[in-house]
């Protein structure tokens, strides 16, 4: 064939820019210490090399969330912890009123005890955690969840909120525990009943209602469950029926507003007895004030302790009393019983918890070893291959430049004298 | 003979200097672009006879001609275009590849980053600068969107420039190719023939050239010039005279520009025809990758807006308030005009105003569509997509707006004069990426926490546990407005109290306000719940309509003309009369399918839905209601009663004790639920002691008998007569001065156990005005009772005068009484009347022992119809379950909750608003949940839809770069292949120097032969 003079140079020099390109190529990567410079380069992995850096920034992501939520599972824990040893003093408290041979002062100073560690649960309730919101209030985190509404009747103002956090694509946990769950949902030993002031109430101050006390569980078994609401009516209505006007109430049967008694003069402080259970209201409620006895098989732990209190304090020497006061005795001891199963149960759910982060934790570390395995097998240069590739090249490139020059000097001119 | 010697010996000279020539002219052009090395042609003269024979008479030449092969030249201009193409065309998508894989401008870490915080934020949802930290991101995220799509049109810019560049570039070459041609053809004529050589060469190096920016076709004509086309077959240069191209704004986008030809007057677009060269790889590179990438990333903006608003709108902030916008609404005015171009070509005036609304990202395609109204009357439209084809069409009906709806958007048409041929580019995506941009959104506007919270009554005696719920959609899919759960700020509308009446059903209640809950519109009550699994207790979003048949004072619940009298065992037909339903269901095709239904008379509610629950789409439940108030005096005739043909008046000493005398409510009641066939019959009843609420969740018709004396009666809730009370003419003027005194009673029967217990009204003054004297008597009324408003005075139509009391309960009485004094009132007709009571109440009295006067109730039936399922009924006056105003509404309330275990009957459950929910994380759980949801177009997440872009943006570029090596590689080829034939070789030539010196020194010797001869011959005579 034949080769024109520009052939021979345009040739050579075309080889020597694409072998400048190759050496400049493979020099990025070094310098680079990758593989692909440009998705172009390799599109298929350069679209997995974004998966995995996505999969392994999400799995630093759930690491981190899963430290934050150790923490405050450690917080709760250690919390619940606290009260599980108050409540075994409380528990040796009950025991005490237990004895027979007891005095009413003795009594007295177990109720002044018991009032200290009543309030030390309650402040337990009432932790807050490093953020300042607390613990037990499940959502209304900025709400104090017990809250004493007056005559140690206690009032969870929080909600049944749980928070979850996601610790990997598919799993979620609980971050949070309501206290309504551990601490009010507790199984009673007997039907009960919960107290509760209605919030459209008028008076100022509001009046209040006591925690109260079954003092006969018969006639209270036999009632149950209705619920009752106590009604203020107007003081008049009693001279409708030929009496002086004087504050009164109705007590209505809560599920059809059958009215079971009706213009029950009020006194405060006297204890009002309806259907086994007795509780006090204290102040000067207005007409159409409402208080309600809602009957549960559930009592909380801060109701058992006051309850035990109201006991001690207002239960007297008649054989009711002394029936009634034996039975609280009784009730009390399995109701604590069954709060600190209720603070143990969630101890163990914590514990289960706190094994589901370690583990899932271990997955994310473990799985981000073999993502980023697999990342660097895709992304990283072989520097051993990459260097010697580089050297090749280089004197691919030098012996197309010394050709060049040879080839370059060739010309029958040269030997034209 | 000699001169014969010497002539030949000349022309040897005059040869070989010609080829000296034409070598020294190879040699100093070896480097000129273009140049074709020259040969000379050399021929041998003609030769003369001679005795001898021929004798030769030298050489000559004959032609001085380039060495070329037309077909590699037109090979090198082929594969030049080509390559260039590619060159261009691949480096332009390596630019775009670089932008979307640069780890500063690519979206992959902006959204890993944001994921990141939104998940901090989680872990402690009242943080402000954990939210702050989302803002942040978010802002990024938006700002990322913006930059890339700045730097993209930015590129569709340059291209603009570029092209217009280009297009100068060729008129200066077919200019010069034009002079060239005329050149060429003008020197053919003349006899010198060097001429036109280095002009076929200056002309094929420009032809070369003008390949290079754009795909051209050349034609030889004889006369030796080239006529040049391209693109479709338009003439670029055609002999001598040339065509100019020019770009001018798009016709149809404005920022595209568009390549026109000026052929005479006449312009004509030829940017779809262009292919090759460097012109060809712009036009591709924005056809098929710049334009689809700005749409693929339009369409991931508007769909992170979109949803990620949408999860706002759906939450609740810091402050309890629902959720403001993240993300610019995608669809505000100025977005929803930008998404559509005018083709410069319609027709004028150009007022027409079109708008396009994004209504659903997950269906929406990045594709750009062509709508064109082709005619007919009324007009017709037809809407391409990005692959031409034909994907809607339909009529313009000329009333404006008129909305098209389709693949996730709507097209408006809002106003202006639409013409036939008039064409509009929808762009839904393009502006997506540009326009995404953060609100004036604060931190603690952040929605993080969802709107309901879940309660469990601590009262409950069962072991049912109930979810934390989980808000499905704040909006209501078909309309896109807030549902209406959710429109009222700070509350839920309304709170729900979810009631279980059995350990098997419950009802859904209205707890707005909790001592009193109501039902629901549309109610949802009595439904079954199977215990100790997880149920679902709210309707879900399947597009399902809830349609409930009239209330309970309605056309079938019965009059007191309806009571029937006789011995026992009489019962009273209920109010049904015959009634067609008809459910209608529109098919996709428009077609509308109709299923006719006939109830019967006297039908039953229970068989009535079980009638209509056979239909498809259908299901119906059918529940009974009935209120009674016993009025049983205790004496002369025994009081019986009876239900569904069951005695209630037994004495059940066991069960309920001794019967009571007079008769009450609460025994009633006790009796009912007491009753094991009525329970079968789903029939329960509560007392208040006032009255006797009788409820069925079978729907079985209530039949009640009563018998007794005079003086005992039963007063049943029914359907309100027209009653007045009075009969006074308030128009006159009344004195009440004259005759006073003057004072009558009102009773209210408000003492205890509803006793008696009048208040006495005075009156006084002198009135002509009955305004003032409505005034008056209201004043007195009120102070009478010591309260404002218990009893309320108001004028009848027919200018009596009327007294109401507020509540209206079945025990609700009034009685006048008095009057004392003069009576301009006219009292006395109102005591002639008696007790008054409430409108509707029905009274049933007994009429003797042995005989029985009997009513009975219809019930209602509810009905729940799949998406797409409509009910209608036919007229009827009275006695129809449905009525021809009954609508059918959405039971779907956007959210779900599930409630499993073992309930027992009393055991209540809540769902409120989230008030103080500072700590709730769920809203921010559902946003990290988005993020590996499939959204963008409903099949890829945000993060694989961004991957595919790169991913096929890479995919291309590699493609692009390979075919670019390869099209280097073909037209290196060329180019060799034309060098090897025509250019020079300078050893070659050295050569030819060496041949074409000898040859001239021979032929000199030629002619020193000749001299010789001719001198020798001189010297013979010498």
């Amino acid at each position: 064939m034949r080769i024109s003079s520009i052939q021979t140079f345009t040739t050579s020099v075309n080889r020597i820019v694409d072998l400048t390109g190759q050496v400049g190529k493979t020099q990025s990567q070094i310098s680079a210490g990758t593989r692909i410079l440009q998705p172009s380069d390799d599109p298929v992995n350069a679209a997995k090399i974004l998966d995995l850096q996505r999969e392994l920034d999400s799995r630093d992501q759930y690491i981190k969330d899963i430290n934050l939520l150790e923490n405050r599972a450690k917080l709760e824990e250690a919390t619940l912890k606290t009260m599980n040893d108050t409540l075994i003093r409380v528990r040796e408290l009950t025991t005490q009123a237990g004895n027979g041979a007891l005095i009413q002062s003795d009594k007295e100073a177990i109720a002044a005890e018991l009032k200290q560690r009543l309030d030390e649960l309650k402040n337990l309730m009432n932790t807050k955690d490093t953020s300042g919101e607390y613990l037990f209030a499940g959502y209304k985190g900025n709400t104090e969840p017990f809250e004493d509404t007056g005559n140690r009747n206690f009032l969870f103002k929080g909600d049944e909120g749980q928070r979850y956090i996601q610790i990997s694509n598919t799993v979620q946990i609980p971050a949070s525990d309501s206290g309504k769950d551990i601490f009010v949902d507790i199984k009673s030993a007997q039907n009960t009943f919960t107290t509760l002031a209605s919030e459209s109430n008028t008076a100022v101050p509001p009046a209040t209602v006591s925690v109260g006390v079954v003092v006969d569980q018969e006639a209270y078994d036999e009632f149950y469950p209705e619920d009752i609401i106590i009604e203020f009516q107007n003081p008049d209505e009693r001279t409708l029926v030929g009496l002086p006007a004087q504050a009164n109430f109705n007590i209505i049967s809560k599920s059809d507003g059958r009215v079971l008694k009706e213009n029950q003069p009020f006194i405060s402080g006297r204890p009002i007895e309806i259907n086994g259970v007795q509780v006090q209201i204290e102040g000067n409620p207005n007409t159409g004030d409402t208080f309600l006895i809602e009957s549960s098989e559930n009592q909380g732990l801060l109701t058992s302790v006051s309850r035990l209190i109201y006991g001690l304090e207002t239960l007297g020497t008649t054989e009711e009393d002394k029936k009634a006061y034996n039975q609280l005795i009784e009730d009390s001891i399995n109701n604590l019983k069954a709060a600190e199963d209720s603070i143990l149960e969630t101890r163990a759910e914590i514990g289960a918890r706190l094994n589901t982060m370690d583990s899932t934790r271990k997955l994310h570390e473990d799985l981000k070893l073999v993502s980023t395995e697999l990342l660097s097998d895709i992304r990283d240069l072989d520097f051993a291959q990459a260097s010697s590739q580089l050297s090749f090249e280089s004197f691919v490139l030098q012996a197309a430049q010394q050709s060049y020059v040879k080839i370059a000097g060739l010309s029958l001119f040269n030997s034209l004298r | 003979m000699s001169n014969g010697l010497l002539n030949i010996g000349r022309t040897g000279l005059q040869v070989s200097q010609n080829q000296l020539n034409t070598t020294g002219n190879n040699i100093t052009n070896a480097n000129t672009p273009g140049y074709s090395r020259q040969r000379v042609d050399v021929a041998t003269q003609d030769s003369f006879l001679t005795a001898a024979g021929y004798i030769g008479t030298g050489a000559r030449a004959i032609d001085i001609e380039r060495v070329v092969n037309q077909f590699v030249i037109e090979q090198v201009r082929v594969s030049g275009s080509a390559y260039s193409h590619l060159d261009e065309y691949s480096s332009k998508l390596s630019n775009l590849d670089n932008l979307l894989a640069n780890k500063s401008s690519a979206m992959s870490d902006v959204l890993n980053t944001f994921t990141a915080a939104v998940a901090t934020a989680s872990d402690d949802p009242s943080s402000l600068p954990a939210r702050e930290s989302v803002l942040a991101q978010s802002r990024i995220l938006a700002e990322r969107f913006n930059t890339l799509d700045k730097t993209m049109s930015d590129i569709a810019t340059g291209i603009n420039d570029e092209l217009a560049s280009i297009t100068q570039q060729i008129n200066i070459l077919s200019s010069a190719i034009g002079t060239l041609n005329k050149q060429i053809v003008e020197s053919s004529g003349n006899a010198s023939i060097q001429g036109p050589n280095s002009l076929f060469d200056q002309r094929d190096e420009l032809l070369k050239e003008l390949s290079t920016l754009v795909n051209v076709s050349v034609v030889n004509e004889n006369d030796g010039s080239a006529n040049v086309f391209f693109g479709n077959g338009q003439s670029l240069v055609v002999g001598a005279t040339t065509y100019e191209v020019r770009t001018i704004q798009g016709k149809a986008d404005p920022s595209r520009a568009d390549l026109v030809i000026q052929d005479g007057a006449t312009l004509k677009t030829i940017t779809q025809d262009v292919t090759g060269g460097k012109m060809g790889g712009l036009l591709e590179y924005r056809k098929n990758f710049l334009d689809p990438a700005i749409n693929e990333l339009g369409r991931m903006a508007i769909t992170i807006s979109d949803t990620m608003n949408r999860i706002q709108s759906g939450g609740l902030d810091l402050e309890g308030h629902y959720g403001s916008d993240l993300f610019r609404d995608i669809n505000d005015r100025e977005s929803v005009l930008s998404r559509v171009a005018y083709h410069v070509e319609n027709k004028a005036p150009n007022d027409r105003i079109i708008s396009v609304d994004i209504t659903d990202t997950s269906k929406l395609s990045a594709d750009n569509y062509e709508m064109r109204l082709t005619g007919g009357a009324p007009s017709v439209f037809e809407i391409i997509d990005g692959n031409g084809s034909v994907v809607k069409t339909g009529g313009l009906d000329g009333v404006f707006p008129q909305t098209i709806e389709m693949d996730g958007f709507k097209i408006t048409l809002e106003s202006g004069n639409f013409s036939n041929g008039d064409k509009f580019i929808i762009k839904p995506t393009h502006n997506g990426a540009g326009n995404i941009s953060l609100t004036g959104i604060q931190a603690d506007g952040l929605a993080f926490a969802q709107p309901i919270v879940t309660g469990t009554s601590s009262g409950n005696t069962g072991n049912g546990s109930i979810s934390k719920g989980n808000v499905v959609s704040a909006v209501d899919p078909k309309t896109g407005e807030l549902l209406p759960s959710f429109q009222k700020a700070g509350a839920l509308a309304p709170p729900l109290l979810i009631q279980f009446t059995s350990e098997t059903s419950y009802d859904v209640l209205d707890n707005t306000d909790p001592s009193n809950p109501i039902s629901l519109v549309p109610p949802l009550e009595n439904l079954s719940f199977t215990p100790g699994i997880s149920n679902e207790i709210l309707p879900g979003n399947t597009g399902q309509t809830f349609m409930i048949s009239d209330g309970f004072n309605a056309a079938r619940t019965p009059m007191v003309n309806e009571v029937v009298s006789g011995p026992i065992g009489t019962e009273a037909p209920n109010a049904i009369v015959d009634e067609v339903i008809t459910i209608s269901r529109t098919l996709d095709n428009g077609h509308i399918d109709t299923q006719k239904l006939v109830i019967p008379q006297g039908q039953s509610a229970q068989a009535a839905a079980a009638l209509m629950s056979e239909a498809d789409g259908v299901s119906a439940t059918a529940s009974s209601y009935a209120e009674f108030n016993v009025l049983d005096n205790g004496v002369g005739t025994d009081f019986e009663f009876y239900l569904n043909g069951k005695q209630l008046t037994l004495s059940q000493p066991n069960l309920l004790g001794t019967l009571p005398s007079p008769m009450t409510n609460d025994y009633l009641a006790d009796a009912i639920n007491a009753d094991g066939n009525l329970q079968a019959q789903g029939i329960r009843a509560v007392s208040d002691g006032k009255s006797v609420k009788v409820y069925s969740n079978q729907g079985v018709d209530l039949k009640f008998q009563v018998e007794g004396g005079t003086g005992d009666s039963v007063e049943f809730k029914g359907k309100a007569p027209a009653s007045a009370l009075g009969t006074v003419n308030v128009n006159n003027p009344v004195n009440f001065n004259a005759g006073g005194p003057n004072s009558f009673n009102l009773d209210l029967f408000d003492g205890p156990a509803g006793a008696s217990n009048p208040r006495t009204v005075e009156l006084e003054g002198s009135f002509s005005d009955t305004t003032l004297l409505l005034e008056h008597v209201q004043t007195q009324v009120d102070k009478a009772f010591g309260e404002a408003g218990k009893v309320t005075v108001a004028q009848n139509p027919d200018g009596t005068i009327r007294f109401d009391t507020v509540d209206n309960d079945m025990a609700t009485r009034l009685r006048v009484t008095g009057p004392l004094g003069a009576d301009p009132l006219g009292m006395a007709a109102a005591v002639a009347q008696g007790t008054q009571r409430p409108d509707d109440i029905l009274q049933v009295s007994g009429i003797g022992a042995g005989n029985v006067q009997a009513l009975s109730f219809a019930g209602q039936v509810s009905v729940t119809m799949e998406d797409g399922y409509s009910l209608g009924t036919d007229a009827a006056s009275r006695g129809n379950f449905f009525s021809q105003s009954s609508t059918a509404q959405s039971a779907f309330m956007g959210y779900g909750l599930s409630i499993s275990g073992n309930p027992d009957k009393g055991d209540q459950f809540t769902v409120d608003f989230n008030t103080d929910g500072t700590s709730d994380n769920r809203n921010a759980q559902a946003l990290i949940q988005l993020m590996d949801k499939q959204t963008v177009g409903g099949q890829a997440s945000f993060q694989q839809a961004y991957s595919q872009i790169v991913e096929k943006v890479a995919t291309e570029t590699f493609e692009a770069k390979s075919n670019r090596d390869a099209a280097k590689v073909v037209h290196e080829q060329a180019v060799s292949q034309r060098n090897s034939i025509s250019a020079v070789n300078l050893d070659e030539e050295a050569a030819n120097l060496i041949k074409f010196e000898q040859i001239y020194n021979a032929s000199s010797q030629i002619i020193n032969v000749s001299r010789q001869t001719f001198d020798t011959l001189l010297g013979i005579f010498r």
